[in-house]
């Protein structure tokens, strides 16, 4: 390839994930529910026709990965001869390829010369779709049922008109009906942004050289990767990590992994020997695991364009009725620190199988809280947040404290944000000083959150993971404080949760969470090991 | 009779540019290598001399200074102690939690390490909660403060302080009281926006600055008008009271002069020098602002013009990675002596830039070498179409984030390098014009030399429509026409109000006049939201801040500069240039050039 292929290539890689990218501006300038505004909790990717990914918005992980089957579910119910130019459609069946209810999948066709040349696409975390408990992510749900409202492929606009009917029973299954319609509305713009531009550039360069031009960068992705993995040895490493319970019962669900360096070279990644699907709703639907796979594969190749190419190497293994591949109808709202542990498995194994010395793991969770009420005016309230754990030590410096780690990238909920949204007081938001692992180069701290309740009464869902115990060190590097949550009453009683539960939460009460913290690097100095410890028993 | 001069001087990172100018006269130019390890009165006093203008004649001096920005993005402003609200002193470590770039496992932590050393933060006891009333009295000041060496800067950021700031005034009075050495910054001043993360970022920044501003730009004489980054001038007094408005103080220059020479139209400007290019937007003659600026990692909410500034000017390097061309911190370029390749030795090789330059000879071999050296080959034209489209792709998100199209606005190219790559950019986003202003070299001191004096107000809020705060949007103009009063300038105050339908949190500035219906403004702001993002749901319209701003000229506009001689040298491939004494100019074929009454030049896309 000349210098001049490779930079045009490049110049079309700039202008698809430059378009990616603002239609990821687009949908936080117009989001309402503060997951999605604060937190961040939308991504957005173009597509090619047949559901390959093309291009995604430096945003969050976990969603673009997730993405990747629903858009090729929708491009086998919708065949691009069938649509026409504002066609919307719409998902979040997990067993369509969807991540968990509150994510609503939204693509619109791009037409260039006549033709589908394209699908751009977005991802939102809705704040409610129905279901058992306000948020829709009940952490004690058995069943698909009792999280909400399924939608498997559907045209939601047909020509740029929103079909009535659609639109009825999306507003009769949510208790945010407003809302719901307002964030459809800006995931709508967004990708109608994206449309309108990737049809201009294809226009311009003509329908077949974009698509020409599109697979030479898929290929260039599949060629990046290929270098990077034959510097792997050929052989195997396999990892494990588990959930504290799922949510109805505290029995630990393994995850395990098994990373294969192939001849060709190809990447085999194995969840076998990982725990038969649960009765509780950590179930991960397969598009998870895939977000969790996209990113090693990212991480291997970071130059490569994030695209399908990536894929092309990757053999997935995801044994059937496992807690990585559920059958219908389990419940799979909490699935979120599957991912991450699956994700957590998947860097160890990478660490044993690669030459190179690896950073020591993360927290390994995102805890994700829900909680809903009534003020003392009868009012309604709601919000979800994502709060992060400390990042691993690394080979050349600390982790750091509260920081969103590989397939998450959610931001936190101010205190000024979440006091104005909800009758709560924020007592504090601090370091759990001490909390990341003791190293030569020490974990991140986790975080502390102190709420209080001051009128009415509340539900949580909290959704956690690590209380047991913390992710351990690496190359002698010591490991992270667990976890906790507890409500502690007004009157001095502290009720411990576990680290999945749905609990009342009663004015005048405080509600503490305690993130975990990342594992220490390296062996530490003797004098700061004690002192470390000093800080974790104040 | 001596001259009265109104001078602009724009000490830049590279270059200081000085224009001066006094009625009925032709302006006076000038460009000079910057020399930031003289003190700075040393360095105007040698640009004055080097102009040919006597001390006594300077009757106006104007100041733009990247003092500021290099401060905080070298990390050589002052470490500043924190006082916050019991609970949160660790704020400044945890930030907002996410990456900027999801897949960079150790990003720069939240907060500079310098800016805010863990022993010099403490707590009060006290709270204001979300309506602004006082929940939990103010606790007695901690003993940190009484230890604080000398002079210390100060930041002072409390929960909710902008919906009602008398914690933070009653703490800055104690600490008065106590230590009227500690220079204090009180967040609801420096940025009375919610969110309490961004605002003590800025408000620490703003402290940062204060000891090492007041060093440097004091002593001065005449004392300056310093241009802030909202793109009006402050005398320097005020302006040192709130440093932080210092930060793109050049940019803001430039992005002035674009919106002069948009004419009304508009336009987008690409102002490209060595080692950056700042993109800047304007509407219908008028200056676009934003909410935050960026310094290298740091993303800071400070009221400012809307520039952006890309890692790309003439300086940037080359290098090959994986059989790909890649772009690294600018150096000179290896034909003017520098040991890197650079984009400007690509310019040179490709036959786009003269023999000499500014008096100094483009020395060929060293480039091809350079070139030979970095990219295996002298091939220049694929380095510098990727250059192109980096800066066309950032261009069109700018632009198009603001609801500005790019296929219609106007492209105004300045800086050394600006009009060497502006056609090729335009046609790139699709823009069928582009203006090159006479002296594009001199675009800040230009911009400098127009800007008015302005100050602002800003009140955050969470009011329905139908809650129109009239009375408070009057106080607000009587409060600014006394202060530009003050500083001998008689103002016009304009209100605009940020808005958001219930539940954002991006707002859009929508302008307003007190007394106007509510209908007006919710159509107004309708029609705004469905521009910026493509659709306008409605549903209940939320008044989230209330803004009113000044300014006034301090004097008639200058002279138009008068167009600079050219020598044109024609390629191969049809291509023309233009070479100048500022720079060159590089007309594609199918572009058909203009002179403008004004002295710029119009350039056309015919094809």
């Amino acid at each position: 390839m000349s210098l001049a292929e490779a930079a045009a290539r490049d110049i079309l890689r700039l202008a698809l994930e430059g378009l990616a990218d603002r239609m990821q501006d687009s949908l936080l300038a117009s989001a309402l529910s503060p997951v999605a505004r604060e937190g961040m909790d939308c991504a957005a990717a173009l597509f090619l026709p047949d559901g390959r990914v093309l291009a995604q918005a430096r945003s969050l992980p976990l969603l673009l990965g997730g993405m990747i089957p629903a858009i090729a579910a929708l491009a086998r119910a919708f065949p691009p001869e069938t649509l026409a130019e504002g066609d919307g459609l719409l998902l979040n069946d997990p067993w369509s390829g969807g991540t968990h209810l509150p994510d609503l999948i939204l693509a619109r066709p791009v037409f260039a010369e006549g033709g589908v040349v394209a699908f751009a696409a977005t991802i939102l975390h809705h704040q409610d779709v129905g279901g058992i408990a306000p948020g829709s992510v009940p952490p004690d749900a058995q069943n698909i049922f009792q999280e909400g409202l399924r939608l498997p492929p559907v045209k939601w606009r047909h020509a740029g008109v929103e079909d009535a009917g659609i639109a009825t029973i999306l507003a009769a299954n949510t208790r945010t009906p407003a809302m719901l319609a307002g964030d459809l509305a800006a995931q709508w713009a967004a990708v109608s942004l994206a449309a309108r531009e990737v049809s201009v550039l294809a226009t311009s360069m003509g329908a077949a050289s974009f698509a020409q031009g599109c697979e030479a960068l898929l290929a260039e992705a599949r060629d990046t990767l290929a270098q990077a993995l034959a510097a792997l040895p050929e052989a195997e490493a396999t990892a494990e990590d588990a959930l504290e319970g799922d949510g109805r019962s505290p029995a630990a669900v393994p995850i395990r992994v098994t990373l294969r360096r192939l001849p060709g070279p190809r990447l085999a990644v194995d969840f076998t020997g990982s725990a038969p699907q649960t009765a509780g709703p950590v179930n991960a639907a397969p598009s998870g695991l895939l977000a969790a796979c996209f990113c090693l594969l990212q991480r291997l190749a970071p130059e490569a364009p994030a695209n399908h190419g990536l894929l092309d190497l990757l053999d997935l293994h995801l044994p059937e009725g496992s807690v990585v591949n559920p059958r219908f109808p389990a419940a799979v709202n909490a699935r979120t620190a599957t991912v991450k542990l699956a994700c957590n498995a998947l860097f160890a194994a990478l660490a044993r199988l690669s030459p190179k010395p690896a950073a020591a793991p993360n927290a390994g969770v995102a805890v994700v809280l829900s909680i809903g009420g009534t003020d003392a005016e009868g009012r309604r309230w709601i919000f979800t947040e994502i709060v992060a754990g400390g990042s691993g030590g690394r080979p050349d410096g600390p982790g750091q404290p509260g920081l969103s780690a590989d397939v998450s990238n959610a931001r936190n909920l101010p205190a000024e944000m979440l006091e104005s949204a909800a009758p709560i007081r924020v007592e504090a938001i601090e370091r759990r000083r001490g909390s990341g692992g003791a190293g030569l180069h020490p974990g991140g701290d986790g975080v502390r959150r102190i709420y209080r309740l001051l009128s009415g009464t509340a539900e949580i869902s909290y959704r956690g993971e690590r209380h047991l115990a913390g992710a351990p060190g690496a190359q002698g590097g010591g490991a992270a404080a667990p976890a906790t949550a507890r409500i502690l009453q007004a009157d001095g009683t502290a009720r411990h949760l576990p680290s999945k539960a749905r609990t009342t939460w009663a004015a005048g009460d405080r509600f503490i969470l305690e993130t975990a913290g990342g594992g220490g690097w390296g062996p530490a100095q003797q004098e700061s090991a004690q002192q470390e410890l000093g800080d974790l028993a104040s | 009779m001596t001259r009265r001069l109104d001078v602009a001087i724009d000490i830049g990172g590279d270059f200081s540019d000085i224009f001066a100018s006094a009625q009925g006269t032709l302006p006076i130019l000038l460009k000079r290598p910057s020399d930031h390890a003289a003190p700075l009165r040393e360095s105007v006093a040698a640009l004055l001399s080097a102009a040919g203008i006597a001390a006594g004649e300077v009757a106006r001096l104007r100041l733009s200074t990247t003092l500021a920005t290099n401060a905080l993005i070298s990390g050589t402003a002052s470490p500043v102690a924190l006082l916050t609200t019991q609970g949160f002193r660790d704020i400044p470590d945890l930030g907002r939690q996410s990456k900027r770039d999801p897949m960079d496992e150790a990003p720069p932590p939240p907060t500079p390490p310098w800016l805010s050393p863990p022993d010099w933060r403490c707590e009060i006891a006290g709270r204001i909660d979300a309506h602004g009333v006082e929940v939990e009295p103010l606790a007695a000041l901690p003993a940190l403060i009484a230890t604080l060496p000398q002079g210390t800067p100060v930041a002072i950021c409390l929960l909710f302080a902008p919906l009602n700031p008398a914690h933070e005034l009653a703490v800055a009075q104690a600490i008065h009281a106590m230590r009227p050495d500690l220079r204090l910054s009180l967040s609801h001043q420096i940025d009375p926006g919610l969110r309490e993360f961004e605002r003590m970022l800025a408000t620490l920044a703003d402290a940062a600055l204060k000891p090492l501003l007041e060093t440097r730009l004091t002593g001065l004489l005449p004392a300056p008008w310093v241009l802030r980054a909202e793109g009006g001038l402050a005398p320097l007094a005020d302006a040192l009271a709130q440093p932080l408005g210092l930060a793109l103080s050049g940019p803001a220059a430039g992005a002035r002069a674009v919106a002069h020479w948009a004419a009304g139209e508009d336009a987008i400007g690409l102002d490209m020098g060595s080692t950056t290019a700042e993109v800047s937007l304007v509407r219908a003659g008028v200056p676009l602002t934003a909410r935050e600026i960026g310094l290298g990692s740091l993303r800071l909410r400070c009221p400012a013009l809307d520039v952006e500034s890309l890692a790309m000017g003439g300086g940037a390097t080359l290098a090959l990675r994986g059989g790909r061309i890649r772009f690294g911190a600018p150096s000179r370029p290896a034909c003017r002596g520098g040991a890197q390749a650079t984009l400007t030795d690509a310019a040179l090789l490709a036959g786009w830039l003269p023999k000499a330059l500014s008096g100094q000879v483009l020395e060929r071999d060293a480039a091809a070498a350079a070139l030979r050296a970095a990219l295996g080959t002298t091939e220049a034209t694929p380095a510098l179409e990727l250059a192109e489209a980096i800066i066309a792709g950032a261009l069109r998100r700018i632009a198009l984030r603001r609801g500005l199209d790019p296929t219609t606005a106007l492209l105004v190219a300045g800086g050394g390098a600006g009009p060497l790559h502006a056609a090729a950019i335009a046609r790139r986003i699709g823009a069928r014009r582009l203006l090159v202003p006479s002296a594009p070299g001199l675009l800040s001191a230009f911009g400098l030399a127009l800007a008015p004096a302005s100050a602002a107000l800003e009140a955050p809020c969470d009011l329905a429509l139908d809650d129109l705060p009239h009375q408070q949007a009057l106080a607000q103009a009587e409060a600014l026409t006394e202060r530009l009063a003050a500083w001998g300038c008689a103002a016009e105050p304009r209100h605009s109000l940020a808005m958001a339908y219930g539940g954002q949190a991006e707002t859009l500035e929508v302008p307003f006049t007190p007394g106007e219906p509510a209908s007006a403004l919710a159509a107004r702001f309708d029609a705004a939201h469905a521009a910026a993002r493509g659709h306008a749901p409605g549903g209940a319209r939320r008044i989230l801040a209330l803004r009113c701003a000044a300014s006034a000229p301090l004097a008639p506009p200058p002279r138009h500069i008068a167009a600079s001689a050219w020598a044109e040298r024609h390629l191969p491939d049809g291509t023309v240039l233009r070479d100048s004494d500022d720079s060159t100019l590089r007309i594609p074929p199918g572009w058909r050039p203009r002179r403008r009454e004004d002295g710029a030049l119009l350039l056309e896309d015919a094809s």
